[in-house]
């Protein structure tokens, strides 16, 4: 299975551009206010920071992945145990997701139709992308679907541009502070990059000339998406009401009215949110399986599918509500972030130059 | 792998068969809700009206024989809050209540004067609620009262509302810029009025001023020369007609303002705020009825300037008025202290609805005659 | 006539071809009456299979066994019999060896010749209209190449009319065919590799493709997957498609038919490989893209602006006629506030009347439209105006009076229907017609919500759809900047380097 970089940009792009966009800008709103933008991009440099470390890591070890190195550096044992967060989250995030999301839809638009209903549909066209073609399909489908999603925010910006009001962004700087600014701009930061999926797709790609380079610019292009969401979101509501606006990106949409006849039109935002998650969890229950299958030394880790799926399924279903998945978010971003994200990649890249150093020695 | 994409759809197929569809609402199954009211009624509850169209007796598609139903229907309900009121009311109507394409709001004199901070917060939050509806206030009256009225153009009154403020030239003010002003930290709400004008037709007549502090509460009127002022000032406005006398001209001259524009200067003297106000207007003149020449040079120069000095006295009027009588920052003053000296805001906000009477307001008006019309002189022989 | 080897016909013999034809291995022998007899035995019932025996100087006897109506008589008189008959054979054999060989070099003044001994395929030969001689004492059989089959002439195309364009077509003799290829790839790099496939029909399939630009992994691909068809009988190219292409259970078809010479030889240069039948004038192009169906054939003859313009308008249609009746069922049962207010009254106002929820008046419709398609589809000339015309006014006109169907949805599914017309290849509407169905119903059931899972089901479908190696949505995903450019915009052709290959 094989990726090209052009898809690698379009994968991290489509993966974590509708999460952000979605589920992010408010709370990010509601520490900084109207400097919430201002979060956005600072979160989006420590996000291309924790990119390029994740990224160098996997460079240095070409076609191998998470799993395959982390053990050669480490040893067998050492290096499963160590790989064993990562998997629990690649395991749990596609079913917080789902879950989110099935409620907002179930909220938003089909108040009727059962949440277990709306998940299985996901499950079923998530089974049938990953199953069939694995991360080449992902990456095709990421290739075709995220120009399509950004092309409609761009568009969703533009026709909003009759109700916005520049002085919703003043004052500047002085109402929230650097602190609140920073503070802001964590979360962001820690989702930018995606949860580590970077230490295990790098090594599909058949000729890593410009990988860093492409990581990169996916990033980027998150990073300037979102910027520019919640620049939109602020200026259509300003400060106050965006923060209380759980879901503020898609009720900004809702206030286009072109003419009287384009109206409502955030139902479009659910078509491209609908092809972003099911990206994002294909990706997800990809890696989960085929790093599971190679933790557990299994041949073939579409037999892994089979078992992920219903757990995920199961656990989507448990989650009783929405605040189980802000606490989960919180612990997202003081522990499981900082270790799995930043410490482990960190410590590994020490070893791996320790052993570079060493292989060097003997000329 | 093709038996996965089988299997896959063989297991979700029979759910579809078995369950059936649960969103599904006919068009004919829906009571559109063209307008939705709040009042009080006489022992104090809250009362919900909604305008409810019946879609057949608007037209479209052949109707065979003549009757011609009814296009609206007035409805009302009480209830505890806002939601209580309207689930009684769903429960007397044999289709659900949609929303959708609600226009506008009333709120009626008396619960405005009691306070509708209680009522706002369904707007947003409940998931079917829309963003581009308009809110009015209704003066001496009941929003049942104008809903049930028969306007001139359209088949029901909420069409008429909701276009007027455009043809006239304001702003349209919609429910979700209400909600935002609420929760801002210093603007107080200023909301349109509609009220019987002497042709028996319900329309706009000015503005209401709201006391957010107070739980929303109704505090005063602003006819419809003050409000243009007002609405001038926070830059809601597009076009308005003013009309003066010019002395020096023996007549009045009407002009015709299209292009407005504000500025709101805070100067900090010695821990006193003054604000300079600073409006800008260009139009065409439309009438005249002075012995002046536009096509003059040093005519039309008095006329602007006279015209600019008159604006100019009844609006710092209109400011000195709201200041002292009323003590609401309608004019978003205390806003543009926010954006242009924050570290002083802060210390400023809680006190501001004391401090707004006591500020010193500068207004200046400068309008623009750009064009006289197709004619110079006045056609008016003297 | 279903497929070949299935019929209902009662107490029909399967027999088992090979087991009668036990002669597949045989060869004929030296003596011509036992010769005689065997053919004639094969051919026992059949009375348009001539035998002619001829006597040269009393000597040696010879036998000559056509099918009549499929040679050339003229030349067989001129060219074979008087030769013998008056000339005879000469006195002594001289250097050749045998009397067969004789004729061959120097009596008959006819092109093609062959000396065959296998029995099968001497009766393979005679049944393609070639004239066989026996010789008594000779184990060869000579066989003469004297063809004249009726075959219709070349003529314009009626399902693929061309707008700016040659307006010659295929016609169903597989020589004619390949001389038009020849005719328009004057090149010797044009390769045409014959194979014969079906047990029964021995149907002659000729693959056509130019050396140098053709993918050879996919040329090899063919070349396997025609070898490995096994059945009775090849009537068409269509049975051929369905033996060789990879997805039968995806609506969307992975080999492209044309009528038309100039697409071919287009295809050709860009790298494809042609597959041509005798008995049909539809040739098969492999390998086949997502876009190739949408485009016309004359799209590249016309001008660019021009091209461009039409290319969207086609993409736009295609997706309407695929979705706007689910989304109009999406829009009216399921999000009414995003259709504009007055509309939507309009359309509360018609639906009071209607007795059928909307799903299933769009069923209805959407049904009744596909039988008028297929009704209208085969009849003669003089009924076709009248069945358009009564369907006209029973559909539009009497059930929307009467109330039963609401004009809204007519006017949506006409309009579906008018849109998929656009569609230049016949055989790519059919998806498109086809997948109207479930999204109906999966919009009835979750409405615009249920439109993006099949929008999202569809488009995962088609990425890992293959015909032939290629990507069935190349130069989309993966994506070829170039070939892009061509498919959004029919990029010039000035502009195009020469060394562009497609696949």
């Amino acid at each position: 299975m094989k990726l090209s970089e052009t898809q690698l940009v379009w994968v991290i792009a489509t993966t974590e551009i509708i999460a952000m966009i979605g589920l992010k800008i408010t709370p990010a709103i509601q520490i900084a206010k109207q400097d919430a933008w201002l979060s956005m991009l600072v979160g989006g440099i420590v996000g291309l920071a924790i990119t390029f470390l994740a990224v160098k890591l996997s460079i240095l070890h070409p076609n191998q992945t998470l799993i395959q190195y982390s053990q050669e550096l480490l040893g067998k044992w050492f290096g499963r145990l160590i790989v064993l967060p990562y998997l629990l989250a690649w395991f749990i995030l596609p079913a917080i997701l789902l879950r989110s999301f099935a409620d907002f839809i179930h909220l938003v638009l089909l108040n009727r139709t059962p949440v277990w209903l709306i998940i299985l549909l996901f499950i079923g066209l998530m089974t049938y992308l990953t199953y069939s073609s694995g991360i080449s399909g992902i990456g095709r489908y990421c290739e075709l679907v995220g120009p399509i999603i950004i092309i409609t925010l761009l568009i969703s910006f533009l026709l909003n541009l009759q109700n916005i009001e520049w002085h919703h962004l003043l004052p500047f700087y002085f109402d929230s502070g650097e602190v609140n600014i920073l503070k802001g701009s964590l979360a962001p930061a820690f989702w930018f990059s995606g949860p580590f999926v970077l230490l295990v797709i790098v090594s599909f790609i058949q000729t890593p000339q410009k990988v860093l380079a492409k990581s990169m610019l996916g990033v980027g292009i998150t990073v300037f998406m979102v910027f520019a969401s919640t620049l939109m979101v602020l200026l259509v509501f300003g400060p106050n009401l965006a923060a209380k606006l759980k879901f503020s990106y898609f009720v900004s949409v809702r206030t286009i009215d072109i003419l009287s006849f384009i109206q409502n039109a955030d139902v479009f935002i659910m078509f491209i949110w609908v092809f972003g998650v099911i990206a994002q969890s294909s990706l997800y229950i990809f890696i989960a399986s085929y790093e599971t299958a190679n933790c557990l030394k299994v041949k073939d880790w579409r037999k892994i599918i089979w078992f992920g799926i219903p757990v995920i399924y199961i656990m989507a279903i448990l989650i009783p509500d929405e605040t189980a998945i802000t606490l989960f978010d919180k612990f997202w971003t003081a522990v499981v972030y900082p270790i799995c994200g930043i410490l482990i990649p960190l410590f590994l890249l020490i070893i791996t130059s320790f052993k570079k150093k060493e292989r060097i020695k003997p000329i | 792998m093709k038996h996965t994409a089988k299997i896959c759809f063989q297991l979700l197929l029979p759910l579809f068969i078995t369950t059936g569809c649960w969103n599904l609402k006919e068009p004919d199954q829906l009571a559109f809700v063209a307008g939705n009211g709040l009042d009080l009624t006489q022992d104090g509850k809250l009362e919900a009206s909604a305008l409810l169209v019946t879609p057949s007796g608007i037209g479209g598609g052949q109707i065979s024989g003549g009757e011609k139903k009814e296009s609206f229907h007035v409805m009302n309900t009480t209830g505890k809050n806002v939601s209580d009121a309207l689930a009684n009311m769903q429960s007397m109507i044999s289709r659900v209540v949609f929303a959708g394409h609600r226009d506008i709001f009333l709120v009626g004199q008396k619960l405005a004067e009691k306070g509708i901070g209680d009522t706002i917060d369904p707007f947003m939050r409940n998931a079917q609620s829309d963003m581009r509806a308009m809110i009015y206030v209704v003066k001496n009256g009941r929003p049942q009262d104008v809903f049930s009225s028969e306007p001139f153009f359209d088949p029901f009154i909420t069409t008429t509302l909701s276009e007027e403020q455009e043809a006239i030239g304001l702003k349209p003010y919609l429910a979700r810029e209400f909600v935002v002003d609420v929760l801002s930290d210093a603007t107080q709400p200023l909301l349109p009025a509609v009220s019987l004008n002497p042709s028996k037709q319900y329309s706009y007549s000015g503005s209401a001023i709201l006391d957010k502090d107070d739980g929303v509460k109704l505090v005063g009127f602003l006819d419809k020369k003050e409000s243009n002022y007002a609405l001038w000032i926070t830059n809601r406005i597009t076009s308005f007609t003013l009309t003066t006398y010019v002395p020096e001209g023996g007549g009045d001259i009407s002009l015709t303002i299209d292009t407005v524009g504000r500025r709101i200067r805070v100067k900090q003297i010695d821990e006193m705020i003054q604000i300079d106000v600073h409006l800008t207007g260009e139009g065409a003149i439309i009438e005249n009825n002075t012995n002046l020449d536009p096509s003059n040079r040093k005519d039309l120069l008095l006329i602007q300037e006279k015209i600019s000095q008159k604006t100019q006295k009844s609006i710092q009027q209109l400011v000195k008025k709201v200041q002292k009588e009323y003590k609401m920052d309608i004019f978003g003053f205390g806003e543009s202290v926010h954006q242009q000296y924050p570290l002083q805001w802060k210390t400023m906000k809680h006190n501001w609805p004391k401090t707004f009477p006591t500020l010193h307001v500068s207004v200046k008006v400068d309008l623009q005659c750009r064009d006289s019309g197709l004619a110079n002189s006045s056609l008016n022989r003297r | 006539m279903g497929r070949v080897g299935e019929s209902d016909v009662a107490n029909k013999q399967n027999s088992n071809i090979s087991q009668t034809t036990g002669n597949v291995n045989r060869n004929i022998g030296s003596s011509i009456i036992e010769n005689e007899k065997t053919f004639k035995s094969m051919f026992q019932h059949s009375s348009d299979i001539m035998y002619r025996e001829i006597t040269i100087h009393d000597q040696t006897k010879l036998l000559l066994i056509y099918v009549d109506g499929m040679v050339n008589t003229d030349i067989i008189v001129s060219n074979i019999l008087e030769p013998l008959m008056y000339k005879g054979l000469p006195q002594g054999l001289g250097a050749v060896e045998s009397v067969i060989e004789m004729f061959e070099q120097e009596r008959f003044s006819v092109l093609q010749t062959k000396k065959v001994s296998n029995i099968e395929e001497i009766s393979e030969h005679i049944l393609k209209g070639n004239l066989a001689i026996l010789v008594d004492g000779e184990q060869f059989a000579l066989l003469a190449d004297v063809k004249k089959i009726e075959t219709r002439s070349i003529s314009d195309s009626a399902i693929e009319p061309a707008l700016r364009g040659s307006r010659e077509s295929f016609t169903e003799n597989l020589r004619t065919n390949t001389t038009m290829m020849r005719r328009i790839l004057a090149t010797p790099k044009l390769k045409i590799e014959s194979l014969k496939i079906g047990d029964l029909t021995k149907t002659d399939v000729a693959v056509v493709y130019i050396e140098g630009i053709v993918s050879p992994p996919v040329l090899n691909e063919v070349l396997k997957r025609l070898k490995g068809i096994q059945t009775n009988g090849i009537l068409e190219s269509g049975i051929i498609e369905q033996y060789i292409e990879e997805a039968q259970f995806s609506p969307f078809p992975q080999i492209l038919n044309s009528e038309r010479p100039d697409v071919v030889a287009a295809s050709l240069l860009e790298g494809r490989v042609a597959i041509l039948t005798n008995g049909t004038p539809f040739s098969l192009i492999v390998p086949m893209t997502f876009w190739s169906g949408l485009q016309a054939p004359d799209d590249y003859h016309q001008r660019f602006l021009f091209v461009a313009m039409i290319r969207w308008v086609r993409y736009i249609f295609t997706i309407l006629s695929v979705f706007l009746p689910s989304i109009y069922i999406a829009l009216t049962n399921f999000h009414p506030e995003m259709v504009p207010p007055e509309l939507m009254l309009n359309i509360a106002a018609l639906r009071e009347r209607a007795p059928f929820p909307t799903v299933i008046e769009v069923l209805l419709m959407e049904f009744m439209f596909e039988g008028l398609q297929e009704a209208g589809l085969r009849l003669p000339k003089q009924i076709g105006p009248l069945v358009s015309i009564v369907g006209a006014l029973v559909i539009g006109e009497a059930a929307v009076s009467a109330g039963i169907i609401s004009a809204p949805v007519v006017i949506v599914v006409a309009t579906g229907g008018i849109a998929s017309f656009i569609i230049p290849r016949y055989s790519f509407s059919f998806p498109l017609r086809m997948l109207r169905f479930p999204l109906i119903i999966l919009s009835g059931i979750l409405g615009l919500f249920g439109i993006a899972i099949g929008i999202s089901t569809i488009l995962i479908h088609l990425l890992h759809l293959q015909s032939f190696g290629t990507p069935y949505l190349s130069p989309v995903a993966p994506l070829n900047k170039r070939g892009l450019k061509d498919v959004l915009l029919r990029w010039p052709q000035k502009m195009v380097k020469k060394e562009e290959d497609q696949i």
